[in-house]
């Protein structure tokens, strides 16, 4: 009996709880806000590139990108196979070649 | 054996039960139909789906901050999530909307505690020290604010189970949902919570 009162007022006091209410036009201002907005769409790739093309007005974005790509691979196979590495070892062995020749 | 007073009783209960069922069934069917509109770039019908919860959402949300305005702040901030990607709630994934939100709310309650610094309270909010002499009786102000206190004090996810279950009247198992645990740990938690509350209780009267 005495642990039911005790529970009664435990319970009485939870729920003494301060609360106000929301504003009346909290849904307004909500709705009001989101019609400022825009909605995003999904993280996709087609959409990540169609916005890319947007941002940088391509005539014919397909074409465009098709078109770089051969550049670049046209680029890449003309170019010497020779690098800098390479012309810089040559170079040292025909050094140490003629410091050679010379001893 | 029932008497048939009691099997009268049952029988409404049960009626009053099947009918609560029915009637968040439809409202579960029918917030995944708005969401599948708002998907679409519908604004009635995210304005429908903000009309229907706000209240509910702002409730949490004021459990969380005690404050009005940050209450509301959060909600709308919520909202607008939600307006903005609302492919975030996925339908498939057997989760009904409001759980979903509840836990949206929750997290963004908890993220701007850990963010911001503390507001300011309200008017006739008194900071004084609450604990008072043994003799001094309690006014119901003073025992409203050393409730707020305890709660205050309790480790979070105590307190966001309390908040959920017994001031937001989620079931355990809706609860549970929202925070992502099982029932068991979830009761734990609201054992915990209570038996702290409880002692404060006991000191105080």
């Amino acid at each position: 009996m005495m642990k039911d009162n005790d529970d009664k007022a435990f319970n009485a006091w939870m729920e003494n709880r301060r609360f106000e209410e929301p504003s009346a036009g909290l849904a307004t201002r909500i709705i009001r806000a989101a019609a400022g907005r825009e909605q995003r769409a999904p993280f996709s790739l087609g959409g990540f590139l169609r916005r890319t093309f947007q941002e940088f007005h391509l005539p014919s974005p397909a074409y465009a990108l098709a078109v770089v790509l051969l550049i670049g691979f046209a680029v890449g196979a003309n170019a010497p196979s020779a690098t800098a590495d390479s012309q810089d070892d040559s170079e040292i062995q025909t050094l140490l070649y003629m410091d050679g020749g010379s001893l | 054996m029932l008497s048939p007073h009691h099997a009268g009783n049952v029988a409404e209960e049960l009626d009053a039960s099947s009918q609560h069922a029915a009637s968040s069934a439809m409202t579960a069917h029918d917030d995944a139909a708005l969401l599948a509109r708002i998907s679409e770039g519908n604004a009635s019908a995210f304005a429908a789906l903000v009309e229907r919860h706000n209240r509910r959402f702002y409730a949490l949300a004021y459990r969380f901050t005690m404050h009005r305005q940050e209450a509301e702040d959060v909600v709308q901030d919520a909202f607008l999530k939600l307006w903005e990607r609302p492919d975030q709630w996925q339908a498939d994934r057997n989760t009904r909307f409001t759980t979903w939100f509840y836990r949206v709310v929750v997290n963004l309650c908890l993220d701007r505690k850990k963010r911001k610094r503390p507001l300011p309270l309200a008017e006739d909010f008194d900071m004084a020290d609450d604990r008072p002499s043994q003799e001094e009786s309690f006014s119901g102000h003073q025992q409203r604010k050393l409730l707020e206190s305890a709660i205050a004090d309790l480790p979070e996810r105590q307190r966001v189970a309390l908040n959920l279950c017994f001031y937001e009247g989620l079931s355990n198992q809706e609860a549970a949902d929202v925070m992502q645990l099982n029932l068991k740990a979830l009761q734990s938690l609201l054992m915990r919570a209570k038996a702290t509350l409880k002692e404060t209780f006991a000191r105080m009267i």
